[in-house]
């Protein structure tokens, strides 16, 4: 079994539309969305819920009103300036609160509890060629890193049961911890670049996040005929880390209006489509 | 001498699990007295970040003399380096396989 | 007065709409580059870099003569940054969320020590103020590090802030304090799915907010439907315009290269000020 992660330091570079084209370019297969924070991979991939699991993660404090005599230590320990006070009543505010369990450790009166809050939801779902995973993440959740780490986890076992060779999974942008937990264990990593000034940035910050977990990675550059001269520079940058580039995918409108209709990048047109077919081949072989 | 493997199961007829740090258990073989011990690891698989660590401090409190893993993450690797626990990685599938081939060699 | 420039979903203009608003109104505001993982900001604008300095946070360093191996900072930690070896306690920095959580130890055997978690780089000339934060690779404290760099918002001046895409936590500690936020969007599925995270978490938080969309014309009409029905003013739209596309690609101002868009900046201001 083989793990792909596909990544783009930079949003918008048309990661997901590349990965839901490998996708659906794939024999049976598991495939995550990992970048849970904003997930998308499922308006193209479409796929039907089987199973949903609650998310329960990491930890928030609450203070019992009751037993609580406003003495006020929580508030002069907690360093994420959680506890707010209105009226002398103290409450935790559970957005800036880390869970560290200071407050907890320090109230004298017994009144702090530490609970497990509800983050979100992840689904397992069928697909046309295989199984899909999936989560949603609860308004201004954290944690997402863990939850990588989960339904990641759920891939390989349903891999490893079903006989299944592939595992594809679309990663977050950014280099945070969901990146780092989505990367972790990969086989190959492709990096989704553009040629603007800021695609390159990111795509020079997401490698060195990738070389420092010591994971192969490859580069797909999209809009590649937007900027020659950007185009070059990316090209330059691969050569001399000695990255392999595997594809290049011309600017077309109608990729985007593939997707606006609720089709794929491989309906868009068949120059585009031929372009995502040859950076499968190259995956393909190369895992 | 006592050998800790990652484990979901109860005997050393069972199979080890893939990844040390997120093994929801561990079996510790005493190869003097022949006795087997399960921990149970599940408290901690729960974390985010750190479960390596975490996982070998417990295992380092059951004063284990050796690891035995199919892999190691280098944190883990490290809390058992720092207090001379030694690490044996193996590609058997089962734990008595898995020790056959430690005592061999 | 706070503005913050936020997206949903990454790449739809989010710095794009913060450098040419900021550039717009230049004399009176400064632009927070809060986007510390990804500090684009800065490609787009020439001002010299003035200085930099180091942030750095507490972490815990464990003084082991008096240490009893005791495990009650091990047992204490929930981030599993320390931890008590058979004769030692070590900790790992990397996950350390620098909590305070050292004031259990009964022995008073924790001390502190610093360890940097980013930079933050000061841009300026007579005419714009640019401040950057940049989060070292593989930290996990990036809501520590923006909260660093909002330190340094002027309360006398506009503060247009570039927030980090998405709606997890860097989200929630950059958009905290904001007098508006302008949501950047695409009309496209992907764009109106990821602008409904985001208008949950801003009404959850009870921000104000209107909408930006760019590329407008790519798509359909969703997102100005969704907008209308849900009473957000839409504040601008950007064209689908190739000519954008590829003055961003160099890295230049949409404002400088393409002038008739300067009425786009300077009414989306207006409207703004409006709005707050």
């Amino acid at each position: 079994m083989k793990e792909l992660v596909i990544v783009s330091g930079k949003g918008g570079c048309g990661k997901t539309s590349i990965t839901a084209g490998l996708s659906i370019l794939s024999k049976d297969h598991v495939i995550v969305d990992c970048d849970v924070d904003a997930p998308n991979l499922h308006m193209i991939l479409n796929p039907s819920e089987k199973e949903k699991i609650e998310f329960f993660s990491g930890f928030c404090a609450k203070i019992n009103s009751e037993k609580c005599i406003s003495c006020g230590m929580c508030r002069d320990v907690c360093r994420f300036d959680a506890v707010e006070i209105t009226d002398e009543i103290y409450t935790i505010d559970e957005f800036a609160c880390e869970g560290c369990g200071l407050c907890e450790f320090i109230c004298k009166s017994d009144a702090i509890e530490m609970f497990e809050p509800k983050r979100g939801d992840w689904f397992v779902s069928d697909i046309k060629n295989g199984k899909m995973i999936h989560a949603r993440l609860g308004i201004g959740a954290e944690n997402s890193g863990r939850l990588v780490h989960l339904i990641k986890n759920r891939a390989r076992v349903i891999a490893k049961n079903e006989d299944k060779d592939l595992v594809i999974i679309d990663g977050p942008p950014g280099i945070g911890c969901p990146v780092i937990a989505s990367i972790s264990g990969a086989d190959l990593v492709l990096i989704v670049t553009e040629p603007t000034v800021s695609g390159i940035s990111d795509m020079k910050r997401v490698y060195d996040l990738i070389q420092s977990f010591k994971i192969p990675s490859v580069v797909v550059i999209n809009k590649a005929d937007l900027n020659p001269e950007m185009t070059k520079r990316i090209e330059e940058f691969a050569n001399e880390k000695g990255i392999k580039i595997f594809g290049r995918i011309s600017y077309d409108e109608s990729i985007t209006k593939a997707m606006v209709s609720g089709r794929s990048i491989l309906k868009a047109s068949q120059k585009t489509r031929e372009e995502v077919e040859k950076i499968f081949d190259n995956v393909i072989e190369s895992i | 001498m006592r050998i800790a493997f990652p484990t979901k199961g109860k005997t050393i007829n069972d199979d080890m699990e893939d990844v040390f740090g997120r093994a929801e258990g561990f079996l510790i073989f005493d190869t003097e007295t022949k006795k087997v011990e399960v921990i149970d690891n599940s408290k901690n698989i729960v974390h985010e970040h750190g479960v390596g660590i975490k996982s070998a401090e417990l295992i380092l409190s059951y004063k284990v003399d050796l690891v035995v893993s199919k892999n190691f993450g280098p944190k883990a690797k490290d809390v058992f380096d720092a207090s001379s626990v030694k690490t044996f990685v193996t590609q058997k599938k089962t734990i008595s396989e898995a020790l056959t081939e430690y005592l061999n060699n | 007065m706070i503005i913050t420039i936020a997206s949903g979903k990454g790449g739809t203009g989010k710095t794009t709409v913060a450098s040419n608003l900021f550039a717009t109104i230049s004399d009176r505001s400064m632009l927070l580059d809060c986007d510390v993982e990804e500090p684009n900001s800065k490609l787009f604008l020439d001002i010299p870099l003035l200085n930099k300095t180091v942030v750095s946070t507490e972490i815990p360093k464990v003084d082991q003569t008096k240490c009893t191996l005791c495990r009650k900072c091990s047992d204490f930690c929930r981030y599993n940054a320390i931890i008590t070896l058979a004769d030692s306690v070590k900790v790992y920095s990397e996950l350390c969320h620098s909590c305070g959580g050292w004031i259990v130890c009964p022995e008073n055997a924790i001390s502190t020590t610093e360890k940097k978690i980013g930079e933050i780089s000061f841009f300026g000339d007579e005419k714009k103020r640019l401040i950057q934060g940049k989060i070292e690779i593989g930290v996990v404290l990036t809501p520590a590090l923006i909260s660093k760099v909002k330190d340094y918002i002027d309360d006398e001046i506009i503060n247009i802030i570039d927030a980090p895409p998405g709606t997890s936590c860097p989200v929630v500690e950059t958009v905290t304090g904001s007098d508006f936020v302008v949501l950047v969007t695409e009309p496209t599925p992907f764009g109106l799915h990821d602008l409904k995270l985001s208008i949950d978490l801003l009404r959850e938080m009870e921000i104000s907010f209107a909408v930006v969309i760019n590329r407008a014309g790519i798509g359909n009409d969703d997102v100005k439907n969704h907008c209308v029905g849900e009473n957000i003013p839409v504040l601008a739209e950007i064209p689908n315009d190739l000519r954008i596309a590829k003055v961003y690609s160099s890295g230049k101002l949409i404002l400088n290269e393409l002038p008739e868009y300067k009425d786009l900046f300077s009414n989306l201001f207006e409207r703004i000020v409006g709005l707050v």
